[in-house]
């Protein structure tokens, strides 16, 4: 029996897929539209690795099913850099601060922390330990802390 | 493990180490152009527009090789660091370190084997290009220097770049001596500069092991028998071949494996697959798997000994002075410590992708070895070796987990019963937390005789569980305690004259294997609480102690214990609730010393306030990096110290996902600062260095605040709690 065909807009751009409406967004992002930068750590929305922005808010896409995202503006990892194609704020204080270890948590990280600065812009410590809950196993968590305020001060 | 740790100390003196020179097989040179690489050797290419690549021939986890390993290249080549390209290595023995024969990154013995070839291989390509370019000027080679890329002959003012002679170059071959830089004279070595695989990582075109796409990929997904020791006996095939997607079901060793043509259709058909099982006589359950390792403590007869003195060959040791000494003495310390199963838990979980057909294999994966996966898919295909291709992708995280074969054996099984088809394997989280090798659980008794002012003269050290060679069938010698078990129970450093180290080998069916930092993951929690708890049994300040017992056996750990002490702020008064604990660890040749500081609370919840580290590694190659790789560490070793534990109930594993496995995360971080301490040594392990000292540095921390010692981790299943933020 064939799937229905949904229409997502990813980073700006219409797709038309093919699959079964509760297919999480995360297995459509990577194995049907080959957008990879969204990682599988838990599916089970507990570590943030699959994070993306769903009207500008960050969702764990390996909880989203993609027959509630029509009509969605669906932003990930590749699409997060400004349409200069330069690095956003975020991207590049993960650059200045040097990160990434493995770097596999880190794009899910860097949506999280996207998202979280356009509401709150300049997060105190304590606002990173309540609201930056996706985990590194590679244990990054001192110099996210560090890009954290680097981002906002240079957005401020 | 220690016994490989002297051979590594060998090839580290350099000198004697003798390279083949090779090609390998990195690159199959085909059409041509500016971009169009040349081989100098198996290493380094160069391109007419002057890019330099270099391949990095360990597997790239975090700990930063695919940075590191390519800089000592361009050190010697005197590079361009701006023109050098970075690429991950796939399985060719022209990668295998001439120190040790392998290809493969785990034991923090990375830099420490390959360091010597690294630098040859660069200095080599050096002398290629330069004899190249002297050729071209007729000049004599001794009269041209190198900077940046640039070959110059000062006398007549001319200058060649390294693209401009490359294909010249490659047809030559290096010279019998080769010169290596002064150290002295290093540009690159020591000094921090941003990383080049870190841009992917943080724009999301990286790729790892589950992002391999290939044209006509099917994928799937597997299921293990959940209860340890028991069987699969079957399952309704028929219905799980009519779920939407699947085209086939694969049987495997312990588990089965579901094709389909998306992932979410083989995981969905999978997860609504029930398995019929077939239990064992007995099931595995945490009561009586700890009460056997008690057991095991007490028994009369001496178990296999540990050498307490790694310089030379491992002799058998005579336990009866010690024995005697314990028997006489009038003052004794006694007291029993026990460790949980650890799980990996990478974010990244098992994944691996395979293609098989008649005549090639082709493999894709995370894999911390390249040689061993190459020879297995081999075996499992029944290829010859030069028809099996095996390409390591970016490691999601690696920690000992990756080094093991499961995943691997797998995905070539379920691609030989597809041939043809590229096939990509993924593990859920469940099946990676539950189906793990997993850090042994372990109990250890220590026994010491005390002397008039509380510090040891003697000691025996018993240490009980299973053994990780037994597990793998790796033999060791007769009459010898298991290396992974028992090594370092009793620290080197420690200079009690009499010292005593036996084992007893318990056996379960769980699959064990190598955990960050291995054996000292344990033991240096066993060997830095029984010297705290001593130390303030003596009315000794815990820094005072260790200082006395460590005499002058090494300046070294002095030196990183008082420079972690004085960061510390130790000694200095802290407020009611707050303690500081203080932890040494030497391995891989490196010294490490933590200062935890804590603040329990009435209700004995624990909070972490800050954590303090000093190491040594001798000659730091990526300054930057080796911090990264501390801090990392000790998250790694905190979330043991903290939540780990994995706990059989019937036979199953409780944990599952990360509510059930709790690791450490933002909240749970303390500020961690490290110090580097440089020394003139030869440059020593790192990757695995800092995790063990956290957990006795915690325990340690928790006695001081409360007057509590643990003698058991971790803090959650003790009467303390774990602070949220």
């Amino acid at each position: 029996m064939p799937s229905p065909v949904f229409t997502l807009t990813i980073n700006g751009k219409p797709h038309k897929v093919e699959v079964d409406p509760s297919t999480p967004l995360l297995w459509v992002l990577r194995d049907n539209l080959g957008l990879i930068g969204t990682k599988f750590g838990c599916g089970a929305g507990l570590c943030g690795a699959c994070t993306v922005h769903v009207d500008g808010a960050a969702t764990r896409s390996c909880l989203s099913q993609v027959g509630e995202l029509s009509g969605k503006a669906i932003t990930t990892i590749e699409g997060l850099p400004g349409a200069d194609g330069k690095p956003h704020p975020v991207q590049q204080a993960w650059l200045d601060e040097q990160v990434p270890q493995c770097g596999f948590c880190q794009p899910g990280m860097i949506m999280a922390v996207a998202a979280l600065l356009k509401t709150n812009p300049a997060p105190t410590d304590a606002d990173i330990d309540t609201n930056v809950t996706n985990l590194c196993r590679c244990g990054t968590y001192v110099r996210v802390r560090k890009a954290i305020h680097r981002a906002a001060e240079k957005r401020a | 493990m220690s016994l490989d740790r002297r051979q590594l100390a060998l090839g580290l003196l350099g000198g004697g180490v003798v390279l083949g020179w090779s090609r390998g097989t990195s690159a199959a040179p085909r059409g041509g152009g500016a971009k169009q690489p040349i081989l100098l050797n198996t290493y380094v290419q160069v391109t007419p527009d002057d890019r330099v690549i270099i391949y990095t021939p360990g597997a790239e986890m975090g700990q930063g090789v695919a940075h590191a390993m390519p800089k000592i290249v361009a050190e010697e080549m005197d590079a361009d660091w701006n023109r050098v390209d970075i690429r991950l290595s796939h399985a060719d023995d022209a990668f295998a370190s001439p120190v040790n024969k392998k290809q493969r990154s785990g034991n923090s013995d990375g830099i420490i084997t390959y360091y010597s070839a690294l630098r040859q291989m660069g200095a080599g390509a050096r002398a290629m290009l330069v004899s190249a370019a002297a050729t071209r000027w007729g000049v004599d080679a001794a009269s041209c220097v190198v900077s940046a890329g640039v070959i110059r002959h000062a006398a007549s003012n001319r200058s060649l770049r390294f693209g401009d002679v490359a294909e010249a170059a490659s047809k030559l071959t290096p010279p019998a001596t080769l010169t290596l830089k002064n150290p002295k004279a290093f540009t690159l070595i020591g000094k921090s500069f941003p990383r080049k695989d870190l841009p992917p990582k943080v724009d999301g075109t990286a790729l790892f092991g589950a992002d391999v796409r290939l044209p006509g990929m099917l994928y799937a997904a597997v299921k293990h028998c959940p209860v340890i020791g028991g069987k699969i006996t079957g399952y309704d095939k028929a219905a799980l071949l009519k779920r939407p997607g699947v085209r086939s079901v694969v049987e495997l060793d312990g588990a089965i494996a579901v094709v389909a043509a998306s992932y979410w259709q083989a995981r969905t058909a999978l997860d609504q697959t029930e398995l019929e099982i077939e239990s064992p006589p007995q099931l595995l359950q945490a009561e009586a798997l700890r009460e056997q390792l008690l057991a095991a403590l007490k028994q009369d007869k001496l178990g296999p000994t540990w050498p307490t003195n790694m310089r030379g060959p491992p002799k058998p040791v005579d336990p009866a002075p010690v024995m005697t000494a314990l028997a006489a003495a009038p003052r004794k310390f006694e007291a029993v410590y026990e460790l949980p199963y650890l799980a990996h838990a990478p974010m990244e979980p098992p994944c691996c992708t395979a293609l098989v057909t008649a005549d090639e294999c082709h493999v894709w994966g995370p894999l911390q070895a390249a040689d061993v996966p190459r020879r297995l898919a081999a075996k499992i295909t029944g290829l010859p070796l030069e028809k099996v291709r095996v390409d390591r992708t970016y490691l999601g995280g690696g920690f000992g987990r990756k080094w093991e074969d499961d995943f691997l054996i797998q995905a070539v099984t379920i691609a030989k019963a597809t041939p043809g088809v590229p096939v990509k394997l993924l593990w859920t989280r469940e099946e990676d937390i539950r189906h793990d090798a997993y850090r042994p659980a372990f109990a250890t008794r220590t026994q010491a005789a005390l002397d008039a002012e509380g510090y040891p003269t003697a000691m025996h050290s018993r240490i009980a569980g299973q053994s990780i060679f037994t597990s793998k069938s790796i033999p060791w010698p007769e009459g010898m305690a298991d290396p992974t078990s028992a090594g370092g129970l009793i620290a080197d450093h420690y200079k009690i004259p009499l010292k005593l180290i036996d084992y007893v080998e318990v056996k379960t069916p769980i699959r064990v294997g190598y955990w960050r930092s291995v054996t000292q993951s344990q033991n240096c929690f066993f060997s830095e609480t029984a010297i705290d708890e001593m130390a303030h049994n003596a009315k000794v300040d815990p820094v005072a102690y260790r200082e006395k017992l460590i005499g002058d056996s090494s300046p070294r750990m002095l030196a990183v214990m008082r420079k972690a002490a004085e960061a510390s702020g130790w000694g200095t008064p802290l407020p009611k609730g707050r303690g500081r604990g203080i932890a040494l660890s030497a391995m891989a040749f490196s010294l490490c010393a933590q200062v935890a500081e804590v603040e329990v609370d009435e209700a004995k919840r624990v909070r972490v306030k800050r954590i303090v580290c000093a190491f040594d590694c001798g000659l730091q190659i990526e300054p930057d990096s080796i911090v990264a790789q501390l801090e990392g560490g000790i998250v790694f070793g905190l979330s043991a110290a903290l939540f780990g534990g994995i706990t059989l109930e019937e036979g199953r594993v409780m944990e599952g996902n990360f509510d059930t496995h709790r690791i450490a995360a933002m909240a749970d971080t303390p500020p961690i600062e490290v110090h580097l301490i440089q020394t003139d040594a030869p440059p020593s392990g790192v990757g695995e260095a800092s995790t063990p000292v956290i957990m006795p540095a915690l325990g340690n921390a928790i006695f001081a605040a409360t007057g509590t010692r643990l003698r058991r981790l971790p803090v959650m299943s003790s009467d303390f709690q774990v602070m949220d933020a």
